[in-house]
This record gives structure tokens, C-alpha cells and sequence, in this order.
């Protein structure tokens, strides 16, 4: 049985039962990875859809959910999915330092997914920011002047990040790369990674 | 040990029953995503699929008729035929006939159309076409979508 042998892999051949009870984790991890994977696949499709400039941002959004077949299905589908995903990373951190499991051997792992939810935060407001309503304009708007008073290095951010000092185009093509190419290839990498490390640090061992 | 073997040989029965059961549900799932998203990758604003539309001899359609088929609306009057190809300038959706007002009205965003397929009110910002009209080699109608013809044209059989 060759394709079982992989699902094998992922947990050690023998673990105690309460391990892997759904009390001691309740799949919150598992669930924010599940959502990711229909993040990934739902997006790409919306990808077809969506130009990253101010009028191509309005007219994919009025077509996606207007004229093309499923567009608005699959477009509610994108945001519940990440909306249900911001939701189940702040669970499982939460759930994490309830149970101490930040301590070592797994400190290294806790700060991957600090960093993981930090990504996950980002793609959350990335996301909001790529509709170019009135709204999402404003927030970004927001964000800018808020890195702006950071000091020393604020103006140096503003335009790492929007491309000038002003929400506007560049920024939507920034936010637009970072939220389809950039965050879910690092998460990616990153998720890969952290769960490595959890088999590798001995989650099914030891008491979390 | 009657009983173990009795169960061992009911058991594979009703596991081959849930697999078949879970793979079937499995390919019905699959099948329905796969035709969710061919549909949605399958739209397209410049190519509304215009092949003619056959309507048989025009003997059929007496004065005052109005026949829909495909992306067509047939009209006849004292005057003759007319066909309107019913695609929205605006977004390219259907808009559909309403006998009561003699009015096209679009589902997606409103606009409206009169019988010859000239605008009313927008968010459309031009007229529906009209579509050439000719008879085939049996005699029967035949719409050319592709082929626009000027506003208040007839055609005589």
C-alpha cells in the first residue's frame, strides 16, 4: 500500500491515546491548514478574475459577483474561508499558551507560528485591502499613516510597503503580489516546516 | 468460532458497501466542483457562442408573434420579420422579454429595451442589435446573430 505509507509517516508508528485525543489539540491546527488549502485553491481562481489596478479591482469584483456563473460562490467562499482561518490560528494560539506548550523543547516551533500568525493576519488585511472599496481604501489609508509615526524608521516602511507615502496604485500592486505570491508561499514553507518540528520535538511524547 | 467466522465473512460485505458508498459520494463531489469551476473559468464577454438560429418556415409565425430561442428574439408585424440578438451591451447578460410591456428588461443591472431592441434606460449605453434574417435553401427562417442589420429594419419572406 503505497499511497497509505505517507499517512503513516505523519504520526510515529506507536502513540499513547490520550495524545491524540481531540481534547488535547481539538484539530485547530489541522483546521487552519484545511482552510488554507481552499484559500489557495479558491483564490487562484478568483485570480483569473481580479486586476490589480483601481478600475480593474472594481470591474473583477462587480463581474465575479454579478455576471460570471459561481463567481460569487466561490468569492464567499474565499472570504469565509479566511475569516474562518484568522479565527482558528487565534484559537490555536490561544490553545497553545493555555497548555504551556510554548515552553521548551518547542519554544523554537512557537515562534514559527507566531510568525505564521502574523502572516495569517497579514493575508487577512491584505485581502480586505485588494476590494479598492471606500472602506478597505480608507483602512489601508489608515495603516500607512499609522507606520508613517513610527520613529526613525516609518517613512522607510511606508514605502517598503505601499510604495510611496500615499495609499495608491503601487500599494494595490503591492498589497496584490504580497497577498497571491508572497504570504502563502512563506506560510507555505513555514507550515511545511512547523509541522516537522512538532514530530520532531516530540508533541506525541511528552504532556503539552 | 462459528460465530468469528460468521462475522468475518459479513463484515467484508458491509465495508466493500461503505468504501463503494464513500468513493461514489467522493466522485459526485468531485464532479460537481469540477463543473462549478468549468463553469466559472468558462466565462466569456467577447465570444457569446452566435451560431444562426433556425426557426423552420415562417409560415409558423403569424402577425404579432414573438419567439425566443437561444440568444434570439423573433417579432413579426404587419411589415414583416425582426430579430433582436438578446445580449445587454452593458455586461453581456440576457435580458429578458416581457409580453405585458413589450419590453426587454436585463436581470443582471436593469436596462431596458424596447421590442426592436432600442435602449430605454440604461446602465446600458447602446441599443441591442438587431440580427440579419434569411431564408435557407428549404425556405425555412433562419437568424444570423453575428451579422447586425440597421434599427427599424424588416425582413420580407
Amino acid at each position: 500500500m503505497k499511497q497509505k505509507s505517507f499517512i503513516d509517516h505523519i504520526h510515529p508508528a506507536r502513540l499513547p491515546e490520550e495524545r491524540i485525543r481531540i481534547s488535547s489539540s481539538f484539530c485547530l491546527g489541522g483546521a487552519a491548514f484545511f482552510l488554507f488549502i481552499m484559500l489557495c485553491m479558491t483564490g487562484l481562481l478568483l485570480s483569473v478574475y481580479y486586476i490589480p489596478t483601481p478600475d480593474g479591482a472594481i470591474a473583477g469584483l462587480h463581474d465575479l459577483d454579478q455576471v460570471i456563473p459561481f463567481g460569487r460562490l466561490i468569492r464567499s467562499f474565499h472570504f469565509w474561508a479566511g475569516q474562518l482561518m484568522v479565527i482558528a490560528v487565534l484559537l490555536h494560539t490561544v490553545r497553545i499558551v493555555a497548555a504551556g506548550a510554548y515552553l521548551p523543547p518547542r519554544h523554537f516551533n512557537w515562534l514559527i507560528g507566531l510568525v505564521l500568525m502574523v502572516l495569517t493576519l497579514g493575508l487577512d488585511f491584505s485581502g480586505y485591502v485588494l476590494r479598492w472599496d471606500s472602506r478597505s481604501f480608507r483602512a489601508a489609508q489608515v495603516i500607512s499613516q499609522l507606520l508613517g509615526q513610527i520613529p526613525l524608521m516609518g517613512p522607510a516602511l511606508q514605502k517598503i510597503l505601499f510604495g510611496g507615502s500615499q495609499m495608491a496604485e503601487p500599494g494595490l500592486l503591492r498589497f496584490y503580489i504580497f497577498h497571491c505570491l508572497g504570504g502563502p508561499g512563506l506560510s507555505f514553507i513555514l507550515i511545511m516546516y512547523h509541522f516537522w518540528r512538532v514530530r520532531k520535538d516530540g508533541r506525541f511524547k511528552k504532556a503539552l | 468460532m462459528k460465530n468469528k467466522s460468521k462475522l468475518s465473512q459479513l463484515l467484508p460485505g458491509r465495508r466493500k458497501f461503505f468504501v463503494t458508498l464513500g468513493w461514489s459520494l467522493l466522485g459526485f463531489a468531485f464532479t460537481g466542483m469540477a463543473w462549478i469551476i468549468g463553469r466559472f473559468l468558462s466565462y466569456s464577454q467577447n465570444d457569446p457562442g452566435l451560431e444562426p438560429v433556425h426557426f423552420g418556415p415562417p409560415e409558423k409565425y403569424p402577425v404579432d408573434t414573438t419567439v425566443t430561442r437561444g440568444k434570439v428574439a423573433l417579432f413579426r408585424d404587419q411589415a414583416g420579420f425582426w430579430a433582436v440578438t438578446t445580449i445587454c451591451p452593458h455586461l453581456g447578460c440576457k435580458p429578458l422579454f416581457e409580453s405585458e410591456g413589450r419590453v426587454f428588461v436585463c436581470p443582471c443591472h436593469g436596462s431596458r429595451f424596447d421590442c426592436e431592441g432600442r435602449l430605454l434606460n440604461g446602465p446600458a449605453e447602446k441599443p441591442m442589435a438587431l440580427a440579419m434574417l434569411n431564408l435557407d435553401p428549404h425556405g425555412n427562417l433562419v437568424v444570423y446573430p453575428k451579422k447586425a442589420v440597421p434599427p427599424g429594419h424588416r425582413f420580407k419572406p
